[in-house]
């Protein structure tokens, strides 16, 4: 896979600053559109945040695409603190 | 008449027959009497009266000569009870009746009926009711009872059904109860047409489908809930059982458990019962100290039942159990996700923001990996449309859960992700066939539990928009296989591919 562009997309919590981790995003089963995108994101803000967000660039709906992080569907009112995800971490796309 | 004097033997019978002339009364009164429901509160209105009205009938003398008239009414009041129609069948053979209609023209006709002859014997009816106990329904139970019906019980039944049908399709549990009654002259004691009794005496008859018992299948039974226990009886006309009969003191039933089945009105009954006492256990009962008896019900009007039987004796209610439906019926198949129960899943919505409202349901709620369901989700099983992963996932966890837990240890279920990730199809169709690419996606995915150790693994599989189903069996067996072992082995490993379209995949 060669690294041609990839979109740093920060979301964090205005009023109250985190430390923010890095999230790389990998398409699984179909091309490769999430491939580009990484999150920097606070790690209490709920990762629907970064869902909604990844859908929208992408352009597809909410139920069309999946997210994984390890082998496990990832419940969009958790966040990275509590699925304990570390800086660097891959969350697999896939519709 | 024949055997006229016999017939002052059957005081119950005569009761049951005031009854049920007595409830055909009260019908009359009534413009909407295909309604069930308005049966049974007219009839619980007229039991009473009836039983008073009997009472002075039995103290007079017993008037032998018939009034065709009246006997033909009361007949018709029987219309609903199949018994008594099939004895108006008896009766216009002996060509008693004054008005000389045809009993099948009665049966399907019954609507029309009371039009005809209500206002003709109404009062003579009354007269009856007042003066003497009517002659006519006595000798409704004489041909009854010296039966040559029993020699055709098949088919007046089925004429009845008929009947009844016509007039009442919403409840075909009067059905079996006529049934009842016109195979069993006994069974009028508690059997009156299609109402279950709420007698006087504090009791709940139900007419059963059908009664499992000893390996047995019974059917025309009903079911005779008193505060003091349970009786179930029936003469099985068809089998070669002889006559059933069932009962036993409320101290012996150990449980009763239900299963309902709402949508279709049906009801299914497990009772669990001591043996009977040394001097029956011999005929009846088998060694073992527990019996099991089964039955079922047809009745969409089960819940009310169920009260009244639990409020005849508080004991009943203590051994009751009810269960509803599979959940997963439920589950799958209710839109609205009707859920109730305390472990049911339960609604949450997580998405407020988006543009169509709709209910998650999260399953197994609290777990970390659970599955969240969409009415979108449900909405895929709906015919021609595809099922997404969200519902295999649900349902492999579904099954999972329904596995015992001292279980559950040998097998493992993959999430649907799992072949995706393997496969990886899309990315680069070449590298299906590269094991080790593969395994590298995935190797990390059973890194915390032993994999050798599981009995089977389970993987659904989503390929060229099909779903099918891995199963690795004794994956563990592996390491020590021999050829020479495949006869006495029990556990030989494999991998069965479960698909529903014959064919096979790339993977």
């Amino acid at each position: 896979m060669d690294m041609t562009k990839t979109v740093q997309i920060t979301l964090y919590n205005q009023e109250k600053e985190e430390k923010r981790i890095l999230l790389k995003l990998n398409s699984v089963g179909y091309g490769d559109e999430a491939d580009q995108y990484c999150y920097s994101i606070s790690q209490r803000i709920p990762l629907r945040d970064l869902m909604l967000d990844f859908i929208k660039r992408v352009g597809v709906t909410f139920n069309s695409v999946r997210f994984y992080y390890e082998d496990k569907p990832i419940n969009p009112a958790f966040n990275a603190k509590c699925l304990n995800m570390k800086d660097g971490d891959t969350i697999a796309v896939s519709r | 008449m024949k055997n006229g004097l016999e017939v002052f033997d059957f005081k119950e019978e005569d009761e049951i027959s005031e009854l049920a002339a007595d409830k055909y009364l009260s019908k009359l009164k009534s413009p909407n009497f295909d309604d069930a429901a308005t049966l049974k509160c007219q009839f619980l209105e007229c039991v009473a009266r009836g039983a008073a009205v009997q009472r002075k009938g039995m103290d007079n003398i017993p008037c032998v000569d018939v009034d065709a008239i009246d006997g033909d009414y009361s007949f018709d009041g029987a219309t609903t009870a199949a018994s008594l129609g099939a004895v108006e069948k008896e009766f216009s053979k002996e060509g008693n009746t004054d008005l000389d209609v045809s009993p099948e023209s009665k049966y399907t006709s019954s609507e029309q009926q009371p039009d005809l002859q209500n206002d003709i014997h109404e009062f003579e009816l009354r007269d009856s009711f007042s003066e003497a106990p009517s002659p006519g329904k006595r000798q409704v139970n004489d041909s009854l009872s010296n039966s040559p019906l029993r020699i055709e019980p098949v088919d007046l039944a089925s004429d009845a059904n008929e009947s009844m049908n016509e007039r009442s399709p919403s409840s075909p549990a009067s059905d079996i109860a006529a049934d009842n009654v016109s195979l069993n002259g006994n069974m009028l004691d508690h059997c009156v047409g299609n109402i279950p009794v709420d007698n006087i005496d504090g009791t709940v008859v139900i007419c059963l489908d059908y009664v499992l018992y000893q390996e047995n299948c019974y059917t025309g039974v009903s079911a005779i809930f008193s505060p003091d226990g349970i009786k179930i009886e029936c003469s099985t006309m068809s089998d070669h059982h002889g006559t059933f009969s069932f009962e036993r003191g409320i101290d012996d039933i150990i449980s009763i458990h239900c299963q309902w089945f709402q949508r279709v009105g049906y009801m299914t009954v497990n009772l669990k019962v001591l043996s009977k006492g040394a001097a029956e256990a011999e005929s009846e009962c088998k060694t073992s100290a527990i019996e099991e008896l089964k039955f079922a019900v047809f009745d969409p009007r089960w819940s009310e039942k169920q009260e009244a039987i639990t409020s005849l004796n508080v004991k009943y209610l203590a051994m009751w159990s009810t269960l509803f439906e599979a959940k997963i019926f439920l589950f799958l198949f209710s839109p609205l996700m009707e859920m109730d129960g305390d472990d049911s899943p339960v609604r949450e919505s997580y998405f407020p923001n988006f543009d169509e409202p709709f209910e998650e349901v999260i399953y197994p709620k609290g777990d970390f990996d659970a599955v969240s369901i969409s009415k979108r989700d449900v909405d895929l099983l709906q015919p021609e449309t595809f099922i997404n992963d969200t519902i295999i996932d649900f349902y492999t966890k579904y099954l999972k859960n329904q596995i015992q837990p001292e279980e559950r240890q040998r097998f493992h279920f993959f999430n649907s992700f799992f072949f995706r990730k393997l496969a990886d199809l899309d990315k680069d169709p070449s590298s299906i066939s590269d094991g080790r690419a593969a395994f590298l996606r995935v190797h990390k995915w059973t890194r915390k539990l032993d994999i050798f150790g599981k009995d089977y693994i389970f993987i659904p599989v989503n390929f060229n928009l099909h779903w099918s189903l891995l199963v690795i069996c004794h994956l563990g067996e592996v390491a020590s296989f021999k050829d020479e072992d495949l006869v006495n082995l029990s556990k030989v490993p494999c991998v069965l591919h479960m698909d529903s379209i014959r064919g096979n995949h790339a993977g």
